[in-house]
């Protein structure tokens, strides 16, 4: 129903009062419109005000019929749409869209164009349906359709009139140009509506509020960094610099705070499920700072990683834990630990959907940024011109292990002191105080009582004895014989018991009853106690084993040896690197000689060698000249 | 009326006589992948629950914030409808009666599907509900309060707090409404770790009701005697 102006101010009082009306910014009005528009203003505030036409009219020195227009323009209209109310008030502003009301102009009778080319789309029939065929078969580039041009796009216009007999005395062909504009404007706008993207329809599948609690969502990625190091060991009395292939780091940020939890370096470009479980634990084991060797590199004031703040750092319960599906997280193994040890929820992601980490991902970019700093580095990409030239790429970087392990430290603990905006000004490791001052944490006390080790795992074993070969009692694991005092009972023989063992080291395991009862420790074969042995190490050296026949008789040193002749690859020098840091707490006639080593724990023994003059004496302090010096 | 040509299909042994899921019915390895799987232990349910949504997830955490639901169970059958596959995102016992539920973003479900299996459960005295993914998201806060709440029993699963939960429950009797501040100390959580577990664990029960006033749970949480 179409409203007066008075009966709109009947129907909704409201408007009787002008400062209810919406304001417009005079400066944004042309200045040739301004004055009228004040005017206008005034004359409408006045009226409003309980003026009355006339007097109003007379003080203005305006026509009674010139106010009466104005009230209209502003609010009459549609009952069920909003009047245009103070922008009706800007002279010569078309505030309604024009539906023709008068016949069509005709030869006889010209009236004027005005709405006539919307008036004829909507009451002759079908010729806008076929106008809009035209214009999307075209859009669509169909096999049976044309490319409109306006001028083509007219012609057809007047063509469905001719075919629909329309009078050749009436709009369009009275005027001088056969409404060839209204045509353009007409095919403008809908190519413009068709291209336009709709908004998809979103379906919401993550969470509609953000995470406010630390500890509560978790981001985890690995990358492989961006820069190639260099080792240096001793064997045998020479000193031998070694390029490494590029390792990976795994990272951890809370969501809530933007606060790096913790890292771990793998020395590997493939990490495996138990390089995650070293950084999940990371998580709750007390963060130490280095002692930094590296010339030049300095902890920033109060760096660190939150486990070093307080006990309850190192028990609070995490919630949710996002990782990608990169195959080393799907592993049972870190499934278990996370929901049934740490009682988390895990969450994989979508593939190919990075920005759902968006934190985690941020951070490797900005730790890139610093990485690409080093002449070793291999760039973003394979065109990026920061890559190491190939002048250097014959030696080996200057860049040790070492010194990129207390770089990662340092650069990592300094994010946590950096202020960020989103955070108020505040640092990431003083927001993680606040909370956990201020709000509440679920804890895992159960992390305080013991702590939950993820490389222990248990299994059930059969003790067998071979009366006629006159042996001990025995169990196979991983194809070795594991003997032991505990297994010296006719009673166990051909029974079942339960095995505890490390995956970092099975030299020797633990034996309990099925009922429980300790049975004491059994150790594999002696010629396998010399260095600590990981299960992933013995199957290597199984696999290459089978490969390369006629191995000494110590597997172990057998393996050594073929890892150092083949040390000029840099994936086997890095393999060579994690082989050492297995024996490392072992007495070995091999150790890591780098000038920022502190990372490798020398043993005892190994210690007493490396006081003997002749080792000593032939290291050299450190220098960046150092690997030219060995080349 | 409409042809019900359903078969409920043991993963293992092949055609299945019950309709009583113990287990949930394995997620294929290609699925974790693909899809935006949760996975999360719980109380009422007996393992690791694989959530194949975050909206299955919080109805998880709803339902075991519900006293009177005793236990539920994702993905809980395979069926054969005619030659279709289809596994229920939930099943659910809520007193005494047997409910499945699936889970649609708007709630909308084709009826060539919903028709038969709403027979077919009919017809073993279950009820089939298909529930919007909205309609769990507007609760989303309530269930992620509850996730917090179940994490710290889920760790605690081999603490024995019976003494300090009937001492807890005996001091609402003369007190019956508290807030969390009062009950645990902020200080120093470790003295109140007990009574922190307890209540969560009368929580749990439905012995007491806790009120988050859509926040956070936190020190003015408020946590009262049920009626």
């Amino acid at each position: 129903m179409q409203l007066t102006w008075k009966q709109r101010l009947n129907n909704e009082p409201h408007l009787q009062s002008f400062d209810s009306w919406p304001q417009i910014d005079t400066d944004l009005i042309p200045v040739s419109k301004r004055k009228l528009f004040l005017r206008n203003k005034r004359i409408i505030a006045k009226v409003l005000s309980g003026s009355t036409l006339k007097s109003t009219a007379e003080e203005y020195r305006v026509s009674s019929a010139l106010i009466t227009n104005m009230l209209n323009r502003c609010l009459s209209g549609d009952e069920l749409s909003p009047p245009p109310l103070t922008k009706a008030l800007i002279p010569n502003l078309r505030v309604k869209q024009g539906n023709r009301k008068m016949q069509l102009s005709d030869v006889s009778n010209p009236s004027g164009a005005r709405g006539s080319f919307s008036y004829l789309l909507e009451h002759m029939p079908n010729i806008k349906e076929i106008l809009d065929t035209l214009i999307e078969s075209s859009l669509k580039r169909e096999r049976s359709a044309q490319n409109l041009t306006p001028k083509y796009f007219h012609k057809e216009f007047l063509r469905l009139l001719r075919d629909a007999n329309w009078p050749s005395t009436t709009y369009p062909f009275d005027q001088q140009h056969l409404a060839y504009e209204s045509c353009r404007q007409y095919l403008k706008k809908r190519i413009a509506e068709l291209t336009m993207p709709q908004p998809r329809k979103v379906r919401e599948i993550l969470s509609r509020k953000a995470c406010t609690v630390p500890y509560q969502e978790i981001q985890i990625d690995s990358q492989t960094l961006d820069v190639h190091t260099s080792m240096y060991i001793e064997f045998k009395g020479q000193m031998i610099p070694l390029r490494l292939s590029r390792l990976t780091l795994f990272l951890a940020t809370d969501v809530a705070t933007g606060c790096h939890l913790a890292y771990e370096l793998c020395l590997t470009k493939d990490p495996t499920q138990v390089d995650l479980l070293n950084l999940l634990q990371n998580i709750h084991r007390k963060w130490q700072p280095l002692e930094l060797k590296t010339p030049g590199l300095n902890y920033e004031p109060e760096a660190c990683l939150p486990s070093a703040i307080s006990d309850l750092n190192r028990i609070v319960s995490v919630g949710m834990i996002r990782l990608d599906n990169a195959l080393c997280h799907m592993s049972h193994l870190v499934r278990n630990y996370i929901c049934d040890e740490l009682g988390a929820t895990l969450n994989f992601g979508l593939p190919a959907q990075p920005k759902g980490r968006n934190m985690v991902e941020y951070a490797f970019k900005r730790l890139n940024e610093h990485i690409h700093r080093f002449p070793s580095t291999t760039g973003s990409n394979p065109f990026d011109p920061l890559r190491e030239s190939k002048k250097n790429l014959t030696k080996p970087p200057v860049l040790t292990i070492s010194s990129l392990n207390e770089i990662l430290s340092v650069l990592i603990t300094h994010h946590n002191v950096i202020p960020q905006e989103k955070l108020g000004g505040r640092t990431p490791i003083d927001t993680m105080k606040f909370c956990l001052d201020n709000q509440f944490i679920p804890l895992s006390y159960a992390h305080f009582d013991k702590r939950v080790d993820p490389f222990l795992r248990r299994k059930k074993v059969t003790v067998k004895w071979l009366s006629k070969e006159n042996r001990k009692p025995h169990i196979h694991f991983e194809g070795f014989r594991y003997t032991g005092d505990g297994l010296h009972n006719t009673e166990l023989v051909n029974c079942k018991i339960v095995i505890e063992y490390d995956i970092r080291d099975i030299r020797r395991i633990s034996a309990y009853s099925c009922m429980g009862d300790r049975l004491g420790s059994l150790s594999a074969p002696k010629s396998w106690q010399n260095y600590p042995l990981s299960i992933s190490t013995l199957r290597k050296i199984k696999k290459d084993t089978k490969r390369l026949r006629g191995l000494g008789a110590d597997p172990l040193s057998g393996y050594f040896e073929f890892l150092l002749a083949n040390k000029n690859t840099p994936l086997q020098a890095t393999e060579l690197l994690r082989v050492f840091k297995e024996y490392s707490s072992s007495p070995s006639h091999l150790k890591l000689l780098s000038p920022a080593t502190s990372d490798t724990k020398i043993s005892p023994t190994s210690i007493s060698l490396r006081n003997k003059p002749r080792y000593s004496s032939r290291i050299p302090s450190w220098s960046p000249y150092l690997i030219e010096k060995n080349l | 009326m409409h042809m019900i040509n359903i078969k409920c299909v043991d993963t293992y042994r092949g055609t299945s006589n019950t309709l009583l899921p113990i287990q949930q019915v394995g997620t294929a390895s290609k699925l974790l992948r693909s899809a935006d799987c949760y996975q999360q232990r719980f109380i009422k349910f007996d393992g690791v629950g694989i959530f194949h949504s975050y909206a299955e997830l919080l109805h998880a955490a709803l339902l075991e914030s519900n006293p009177a639901v005793t236990s539920f169970t994702p993905q809980p059958f395979f069926l054969r409808i005619g030659r279709r596959r289809y596994i229920p995102d939930c099943y659910y016992v809520l007193d005494g009666k047997r409910y499945v539920v699936e889970l649609k973003p708007r709630g909308e479900f084709a009826d060539e599907m919903k028709l038969p299996l709403e027979a077919f459960f009919d017809y073993e005295n279950i009820k089939f509900k298909v529930i919007s993914n909205d309609s769990v998201l507007e609760h989303e806060l309530i269930a992620q309060n509850w996730l917090r709440i179940i994490r710290v029993l889920i760790n605690a699963r081999h603490e024995d707090t019976q003494v300090e939960e009937i001492r807890l429950w005996e001091s609402f009797l003369i007190t019956p409404k508290a807030y969390l501040d009062d009950i645990i100390s902020f200080s120093n959580r470790f003295s109140s770790r007990s009574r922190e577990i307890a209540l969560f664990r009368l929580i749990h029960k439905g012995k007491l009701t806790i009120n988050f006033n859509d926040r956070d749970i936190g020190i003015n949480t408020e946590v009262s005697l049920c009626n």
